[in-house]
């Protein structure tokens, strides 16, 4: 198990080496892109906590991917397995929590740590044969497929809104909308298979216009009755809950457009730098999607000429 | 028709493909034998678009993959996508508006389970599906009988046999000789990344004893089994 361990640490460095970055400070710009992110959002939004706790959950969710569970189930007998995993989660966990203890929310923490190791024994619907429905079977293949990997991400999403409403706090009812912006914006952020490229009898322009638009439905979709309900409740606020929307739209077309940007490889280090400033500060957008749709063209191309 | 003019393929200071030259008619099918790592699977690769190589290829197509249908030896799926989002998926990629997968599962596959739980052989049928609804004119099939039961075996054969008669191009890699020797035309036996023999159906045979003299020879006496 220790091994197991050893190694994780030495393929997270090969991969910080091949992003281009030395590992020493790619830890160190991690660890600074936390705590500044963190902070931010701690400063800003009077409601962080509960989104610093989905994000949490959302990250500590990936490790208990299937395969990745399945891969190790190959490997180690059942008993270090779970032993693994327990770990796996309690590491992941432990920056949030220290973070949330650090902003006195004591409640948050601690539900945060009974909810590591809880999600461990936690079996996803797919992995005991349950095929989730989806409003997005004729759009495949992000939509549907992110839907069922964030299946409990709806609970959340109802709750804050609901939550919000009722309280009459705008920005918990706002940050339902976020979260789901968000949680679309992750469907995007791996690149997919060459053959997924491949197939497609399209220009690169017109496959990068394709994507975008299918993205662009599916959060319409989801997005849009949330967005009604905002609305509704709170008719003070309806141009920044638009504006906010629109937002979201153009964040997800940009997000996008970073994808392929790096494709068939996964977004460097520093690309995902640029990304995560041109969300903080979205006027560097003006600048960077003209750079990263000239980017994805120039990627994408050779697997569509 | 589709020629292939000096192609040749490299990995590195490894070259797999060396100037290889062929051509492909409408309606006929082609077998391509080799060992593993003679390079039949770079070529297709290189055939289908999906890599980089130097020569060139002539189709009558603006862009050849666009009327492709590569079937690989292990389609890999992504997660989470059911057998019909698959096919689905596959028809969007090339504009068309198809949705009764059902009425034309010709291999009986659970459409509406997530494809990579499937087993090797149905996730090679479910591919093979997708590339014969996108209507194809160029299909690639790299061993399309392997890990695939009797019964859908026989099935795959009769296809082909179809998409013969509708005038497609058929490029069949495989292992079984019996299987090539049934369904093609031609047969190439690709040596070393070379195209080192160009055979005809009346010489399918002399071809099997060769390969069998040449790869089998004396190996089974060098084994001490027992």
């Amino acid at each position: 198990m220790e091994y197991y361990f050893q190694l994780q640490f030495v393929r997270f460095k090969r991969l910080l080496v091949a992003s281009g970055v030395h590992p020493a400070i790619g830890i160190l710009l991690i660890l600074a892109g936390f705590l500044a992110g963190s902070y931010y959002l701690f400063y800003r939004v009077d409601w962080a906590a509960w989104i610093f706790m989905a994000i949490g959950l959302l990250v500590i969710s990936q490790l208990g991917n299937k395969h990745r569970v399945e891969q190790l189930r190959w490997i180690f007998p059942a008993a270090t397995l779970q032993r693994i995993r327990l770990l796996e989660n309690g590491l992941a966990a432990l920056p949030f929590a220290l973070f949330l203890l650090g902003q006195r929310h004591i409640y948050f923490a601690a539900f945060f740590i009974i909810s590591a190791p809880v999600l461990v024994f936690m079996r996803s619907p797919d992995r005991i044969g349950f095929i989730i429905p989806t409003p997005f079977k004729r759009f495949p293949f992000e939509l549907p497929a992110g839907i069922r990997k964030a299946w409990w991400m709806p609970v959340i999403i109802i709750f804050l809104l609901v939550k919000g409403i009722q309280v009459h706090n705008y920005g918990l009812s706002l940050s339902a909308m976020i979260l789901i912006a968000l949680t679309v914006m992750s469907f995007y952020a791996y690149p997919e298979k060459v053959y997924y490229v491949w197939i497609h009898a399209l220009t690169p322009k017109a496959f990068l216009k394709h994507k975008i638009r299918t993205a662009w439905i599916g959060l319409s979709i989801l997005c849009l009755p949330v967005w009604m309900a905002i609305c509704i409740s709170f008719t003070d606020s309806i141009w920044v809950s638009s504006g906010i929307l629109a937002l979201g739209f153009v964040f997800l077309a940009f997000l996008i457009l970073a994808k392929y940007s790096a494709y068939p490889h996964e977004m460097s280090i520093p690309q995902g730098l640029l990304v995560g400033l041109s969300l903080w500060f979205p006027p560097m957008l003006l600048f960077m999607v003209p750079v990263f749709y000239r980017q994805a063209i120039r990627q994408i191309t050779p697997y569509l000429s | 028709m589709i020629s292939i003019l000096e192609l040749s393929k490299s990995f590195g200071n490894h070259q797999v493909l060396k100037r290889i030259n062929l051509t492909f008619e409408p309606g006929s099918i082609y077998g391509i034998v080799g060992e593993n790592g003679s390079g039949k699977t770079t070529l297709f690769r290189c055939i289908a678009g999906l890599e980089s190589y130097a020569g060139t290829i002539q189709s009558p197509y603006p862009v050849l993959k666009d009327h492709t249908g590569f079937l690989p030896t292990n389609p890999e799926y992504l997660s989470r996508i059911t057998g019909w989002e698959f096919l689905k998926l596959v028809c969007i990629a090339r504009g068309i508006r198809e949705e009764a997968f059902e009425e034309q599962n010709i291999f009986d596959l659970p459409l509406d389970q997530y494809a990579d739980t499937y087993s090797t052989g149905m996730k090679k049928k479910l591919a093979l599906m997708g590339i014969l609804l996108q209507q194809n004119d160029l299909f690639i099939l790299d061993e399309p009988f392997n890990g695939v039961d009797i019964h859908s075996n026989m099935i795959i054969l009769e296809l082909i046999r179809k998409l013969q008669s509708l005038k497609k191009t058929v490029l069949i890699s495989s292992h079984i000789f019996a299987t090539l020797q049934e369904s093609c035309d031609f047969i190439y036996l690709l040596q070393d990344g070379q195209i080192a023999k160009s055979v005809a159906p009346d010489q399918f045979g002399e071809l099997e004893a060769q390969m069998k003299s040449f790869v089998v020879g004396d190996r089974i006496n060098r084994i001490r089994i027992g």
